[in-house]
């Protein structure tokens, strides 16, 4: 035991090397800072105080029997942590309740390799360290100890307070020596003067100096403590008093890991925090988001918002009617994004665009072999949208017999797929949007009334842009600057008579028709400057264009764009065809057949409409 | 015994003219020892579980046991008739005052007092307290606690300035430490320490009248020869 230690100073002291010891409350502690470098542990029942929370001081007080307390954990969380690496034990000397020989009989079963005197009465001083000497209870008995414990092979290494003490401990044949001013780590206490490091240095220079005139191979350190607490106070000390190497503990263990505790609770609290207020601003640019595309300060358009606002966040079905080109859509995603569905899934269906034959396929789903060209199972739109908001845009073009599929699906909540028997239950919010007159289809037989009432909970109307003109100004600034986003160039500008000739104009493909002359006049305009000649024609005779004439009594809000009716059409039929040869995993057969047209024709179709390229 | 009812017994025993004295008790039988002495108190300690030839109040300061925990463990001393304070070591960092004051009521004491008292520290020792909050102020907020919860409390004090907190604080009777002698020696009935005392009378009369006066002794002989004061004595060492 003892020759093992002596050796490991010897080899340091050989090499120049200095030692260096941690004094520790715990195995873990112990392995660590083994493993960083340390060269020997001290268990002492100040590092039991400090580990758990308490100045290690305090291991000086009735608050423990400090031999009881430290002799557990050294034998059985220390030792078995250190790899045979050095461990000295921390002993109370004085205590009453313990033999000395019992002490160390026992020290040197477990295997421990050496005996320090902490708590020590070295601690005290003044009339109450008298009193302690006069009792018998004082240094002297420690040196006994120590003696004892020598002559039983054991390492050595006291704490010495004073040069008397270091001299007589000398004399008692330890093997190495701890001068400790017994100071606290930190400020020092008020009302008494701060040691320096000179004067602490100087101060273990003459314990040293007075430890090796009656031992000259006395190996001496000292304790990190008061003013020694950074590497550059410790290299100071030793290059000052000479010492073979040095102690620490709350300098090596409470400290650092304080810190580094202290440190690491406020990142994940941070993280945490973040974490909220991410989603927070989430929500929040969701909102805005939400808005962000609806543009205009008018008095139509504050009480549109009004109505949104209150009814985002109720989780009713929502109708809204508007001639085509009005934001519908717009005013859908307002809604979904301002509600408390907003982080879930939004999916429009173009009830239009989707062969009748098809889109109960779509909605509700099928199961394998439900019908001809069905070759797997397929979720329906209903669950995708599931705890999240499905828009079924022109509603009015639902089939007779769908629309009692999905008053069904409304009403109870629940679905089957085609094919299947299995109820899923479901979970979602409606809005649906046409731009026709819903009544007047109901009166003419073409949509069910139950399923009217059904969707028309609350009914939204997106006003023409000829109603609001008043926000053109607001409008084109808006679209201008997308524009000069999408087409990476300055933002352009526009002639007054082109402003004035969009003033003029009726808009009755509303605000979609105003963005699409923009984008054109943007792109063939010169020098960014918009004038009237680079504007559609219809625009550019408003003073001429006339409402035109509706096809059909029903339709009270004309879907066509005056100024591109083939257009309008043809963008209905290439969506049509993609919408069905998506769903028929571009089979150009079958979406033909669903099409009802040729094979040929919709090839053609295909080209036309620069579809599949 | 409630508070009260040791109020009056302490009190017409420090009226009463006879010799009116408390000591430490720590071991069995210690409690009908000193009843049968005439004894007026007992005050539980640890710290004559190890040597009388050191004052309990100074031993007790001392690493070698848990001070509050042993208090415990010997609860059957409070099983006799006269008032049986428990000693609260209230600079205990591993326990929270309140939680201890009920465990020392369900052990069936009826008073406590703050023994041992860092109040005996000085210099690096008691330095050290004050900077980590283990002072003396903590045995003042534990008589405080004490009192609310209805113990009767007897104080250690070494100064008159700590003599008046502990009044304030609710003290029923205050206990003169005299301290320790700079030889290291007890001090014991010395002019010195009776003007100290007087002083302690004064302070504590400025604010009660009722508050019962002792004084600490560690002279064995004076107790064989019977205290032969008319204010109280509890004597630092075990019976």
């Amino acid at each position: 035991m003892k020759q093992s230690v002596r050796t490991l100073f010897q080899e340091s002291a050989d090499s120049g090397a200095k030692l260096v010891g941690a004094a520790v409350g715990s195995g873990m502690a112990a392995r660590h800072l083994l493993a960083g470098g340390a060269d020997f542990i001290l268990i002492a029942s100040g590092g039991r105080f400090r580990i758990a929370g308490v100045p290690s001081f305090a291991a000086y007080t009735p608050m423990a029997n400090a031999n009881r307390l430290i002799m557990e954990p050294a034998i059985h969380e220390v030792l078995p942590r250190v790899g045979g690496r050095p461990v000295i034990i921390g002993l109370c000397p004085t205590d009453p309740t313990y033999n000395h020989d019992d002490l160390l009989r026992t020290v040197k079963q477990a295997g421990i390799h050496g005996v320090n005197n902490f708590p020590s009465i070295g601690f005290y001083d003044g009339a109450l360290r008298r009193l302690y000497e006069n009792a018998g209870y004082g240094y002297s008995r420690e040196v006994a100890f120590m003696a004892a414990a020598a002559k039983a092979g054991l390492f050595t290494l006291p704490f010495v307070y004073s040069e008397d003490e270091a001299r007589a401990m000398a004399e008692a044949g330890v093997d190495a020596i701890c001068a400790n001013l017994n100071l606290p780590v930190g400020p020092p206490p008020p009302g008494t003067e701060p040691v320096t490091v000179a004067e602490a240095s100087f101060a273990f220079t003459k314990m040293f100096a007075a430890a090796r005139k009656a031992k000259p191979d006395m190996y001496c350190l000292f304790y990190c403590a008061g003013p020694i607490s950074t590497p550059e106070d410790i290299d100071a000390v030793l290059q000052n008093t000479g010492a073979d190497g040095y102690m620490g503990g709350s300098v090596m263990e409470r400290i650092p890991s304080a810190a580094a505790m202290e440190e690491i609770s406020s990142q994940y609290k941070k993280i945490i925090h973040l974490s909220h207020e991410n989603k927070h601003l989430r929500r929040e640019l969701i909102r805005k988001k939400g808005f962000d595309e609806i543009v205009g300060q008018s008095g139509v358009m504050q009480d549109l918002y009004e109505v949104v606002n209150k009814v985002a966040d109720k989780d009713v079905s929502v109708l809204i009617t508007g001639e085509s080109g009005t934001g519908k859509e717009l005013v859908v995603k307002a809604i979904h994004y301002n509600s408390r569905r907003s982080d879930q899934p939004f999916i429009k269906v173009n009830c239009a665009a989707i062969p009748e034959a098809l889109l109960e396929s779509e909605l509700f789903g099928h199961t394998k072999g439900a019908f001809t060209g069905a070759s797997g199972d397929r979720m329906g739109l209903f669950q995708l949208a599931d705890k999240g908001t499905l828009f079924l845009d022109e509603i009015g073009e639902m089939s007779l017999g769908t629309q009692a599929k999905l008053l069904r699906v409304i009403q109870q909540r629940e679905l089957q797929r085609i094919g299947s028997d299995r109820v899923i239950k479901l979970d979602f919010r409606l809005i649906v949007a046409t731009n026709v007159n819903l009544r007047e289809v109901v009166t003419q037989g073409r949509f069910r009334e139950d399923l009217y009432y059904r969707l028309n909970v609350v009914s939204i109307h997106t006003p023409a842009l000829r109603t609001h003109k008043e926000d053109l100004p607001v409008l084109v600034s808006h679209f201008l600057r997308r524009i000069a986003e999408k087409l990476e160039q300055p933002r352009c500008r526009l002639e007054p008579e082109a402003l004035d000739a969009l003033q003029a104009y009726d808009w009755p493909g509303n605000v979609r028709e105003l963005e699409h002359a923009l984008e054109s006049a943007s792109v063939l305009c010169s020098d960014y400057v918009i004038q009237l000649k680079h504007l559609p024609s219809a625009v550019r005779n408003s003073n001429t264009t006339t409402p035109p004439p509706t096809r059909d009594s029903t339709r009270l809000f004309p879907d066509d764009v005056a100024a591109q009716p083939e257009a309008r059409h043809e963008m209905d039929e290439a969506e049509k065809i993609r919408a069905t040869l998506a769903t028929c995993g571009w089979r150009r057969d079958q979406a033909a057949k669903l099409l009802g047209i040729s094979r040929k024709t919709l090839y053609n179709k295909m080209q036309r409409f620069k579809i599949g390229n | 015994m409630d508070r009260k009812e040791m109020g009056d017994f302490l009190a017409a025993g420090a009226a009463s003219g006879n010799p009116f004295w408390g000591i430490a008790a720590s071991r069995e039988g210690d409690g009908e020892k000193a009843t049968a002495a005439g004894a007026s108190w007992i005050t539980v300690t640890h710290g004559g579980m190890f040597d009388h030839r050191i004052p309990a109040s100074a031993i007790g300061l001392l690493p070698y046991a848990r001070a509050n925990g042993e208090v415990l463990e010997r609860c059957n001393l409070a099983r006799v008739s006269i008032p049986v304070l428990a000693g609260v070591f209230a600079s205990d960092q591993f326990t929270i005052v309140e939680r201890l004051l009920d465990e020392i009521r369900r052990a069936g004491y009826h008073g406590v007092q703050n023994f041992p008292s860092v109040g005996l520290a000085e210099g690096r020792f008691r330095d050290f307290l004050h900077e980590t909050g283990m002072d003396y102020d903590r045995e003042v907020d534990m008589v405080r606690q004490a009192r609310e919860m209805e113990f009767y409390v007897s104080a250690l004090v070494f100064s008159p300035e700590q003599a008046e907190e502990m009044v304030v604080a609710g003290a029923d009777m205050v206990v003169f430490h005299p301290g320790i002698s700079a030889d290291g020696e007890f001090r014991g009935k010395s002019r010195g320490t009776l003007k100290r005392y007087d002083e302690i009378i004064a302070a504590v009369r400025k604010h009660s009248s009722d508050v019962l006066l002792t004084r600490l002794a560690f002279d064995r002989e004076t107790l064989e020869s019977g205290p032969g004061l008319t204010s109280g004595l509890q004597y630092d060492h075990n019976i």
